[in-house]
């Protein structure tokens, strides 16, 4: 005879009424799409991502009271997910299985000119500025949304922006005079 | 005309301009656990509590007894090992394949029955008794902290059931039953009671003193 596994209480933590659910969900939806695309930009693994972006959505349906009082909601979103990839990579860096978790990458055998960027980007700049990059520059937030992502200050924010484009443009080979 | 600071912007755009290419992660179906079929011997209301988002990073991530270098000790019984290979399921699923040559001892029964925790191909956790029972699910989490399994090896009549399960790290008790039931402690993230015990209603508590109530009792 075999065991019976019954699932119990997923998860306890959840909106209390189905209109405070429903009000994250179709602001999540309205913004999945990239916050997709922005963490497999980050982590360059297509089943992480996938986790973290269902972690970003728990997390926003956990935190939904702070919706209500943030001012910026897509940010606000993006940062739980910014926050979800730079943990994931932190601890994949921590155990050393970062090479053996990027093999293999999915993106690398569909887009030269996509694993060529990735490439830069890792080679360029730590995850932090990394996420800063990806979020300023192809998901369109000022410095202003980016120092409340942060917890920092917007000139904080355009000073580190000032040196990872630096930082990029240099590994990509760009000569710039004010550099010499 | 542009600055040099604009002409920058404009460079890191055009240098990053292929990721938007990249298809956008979406998000997984997740599915309830399914029971390991470990050996004949009868086995009744075993419980997984467990199922919380994870961070599909190690399924033994925040379980110390179990997150740590492999020693003999840890080895299955090699009739064990078998039984897992005869239970695989006949297709690959989100659960995938266990992985018993990275099996962790975490505890012991009071039959003397050992408790191992294995890892899966897919990043669940399974929770294995040497010939008696297993059972696999989503890694723990901070709002899933423990796993509850209850077996009843001789049935109505025979040897007492035991219930037993592998906790986070930080969790210090668990009361089956609810907040009035009966109330024991985690040692080594490992965790059992003797006797009949209802786990449609766990309380955990933590060693900072909070408890956490998972399931509705139903």
């Amino acid at each position: 005879m075999d065991g019976e596994t019954i699932p119990v209480a997923a998860r306890i933590s959840v909106p209390r009424t189905p209109a405070e659910r429903a009000a994250v969900e179709e602001l999540f939806l309205a913004h999945e799409q990239r916050l997709g695309r922005y963490l497999a930009q980050m982590v360059r693994e297509p089943a992480l991502a996938e986790d973290l972006l269902q972690d970003t959505f728990v997390e926003a349906l956990k935190s939904h009271e702070a919706l209500q009082a943030a001012d910026a909601s897509a940010a606000w979103l993006f940062g739980i997910a910014r926050n979800r990839a730079l943990g994931a990579l932190r601890k994949r860096r921590r155990y050393h299985a970062a090479l053996a978790r990027l093999r293999p990458r999915q993106y690398d055998s569909t887009d030269g000119e996509v694993v060529a960027a990735l490439d830069l980007l890792e080679r360029a700049l730590a995850p932090e500025d990394r996420s800063l990059v990806l979020l300023r520059y192809l998901h369109g937030f000022d410095a202003l949304e980016l120092a409340d992502m942060t917890a920092s200050t917007p000139a904080a924010i355009r000073q580190r922006l000032s040196r990872a484009r630096r930082r990029l443009l240099e590994a990509a080979g760009h000569n710039n005079r004010r550099r010499r | 005309m542009k600055t040099e600071h604009e002409l920058d912007e404009a460079r890191v755009r055009q240098l990053l301009a292929p990721l938007a290419r990249i298809s956008p992660a979406s998000r997984r179906v997740r599915r309830p656990s399914r029971p390991l079929r470990v050996s004949a011997v009868a086995v009744s209301g075993a419980v997984i509590v467990g199922g919380a988002a994870a961070s599909g990073l190690g399924p033994f991530d925040g379980i110390s007894a179990a997150d740590r270098v492999r020693s003999p000790e840890d080895a299955l019984p090699a009739s064990v090992s078998d039984e897992l290979d005869a239970a695989e399921a006949p297709s690959v699923d989100q659960i995938g394949t266990r992985l018993p040559e990275q099996a962790r001892l975490v505890g012991q029964l009071p039959s003397g029955r050992k408790v191992y925790v294995v890892p899966s191909s897919e990043g669940r956790l399974c929770v294995i008794v040497a010939s008696l029972a297993g059972s696999c699910g989503e890694p723990l989490a901070s709002d899933s902290p423990i796993t509850a399994t209850t077996v009843d090896a001789d049935g109505p009549g025979g040897a007492a059931p035991v219930s037993y399960g592998v906790a986070r790290d930080g969790v210090a008790s668990v009361t089956v039953g609810g907040s009035d039931g009966v109330r024991v402690p985690v040692r080594a993230n490992f965790w059992f009671y003797e006797g009949s015990a209802d786990l449609s209603k766990v309380e955990v508590g933590f060693a900072d003193g909070s408890t956490k109530t998972i399931g509705d009792g139903s």
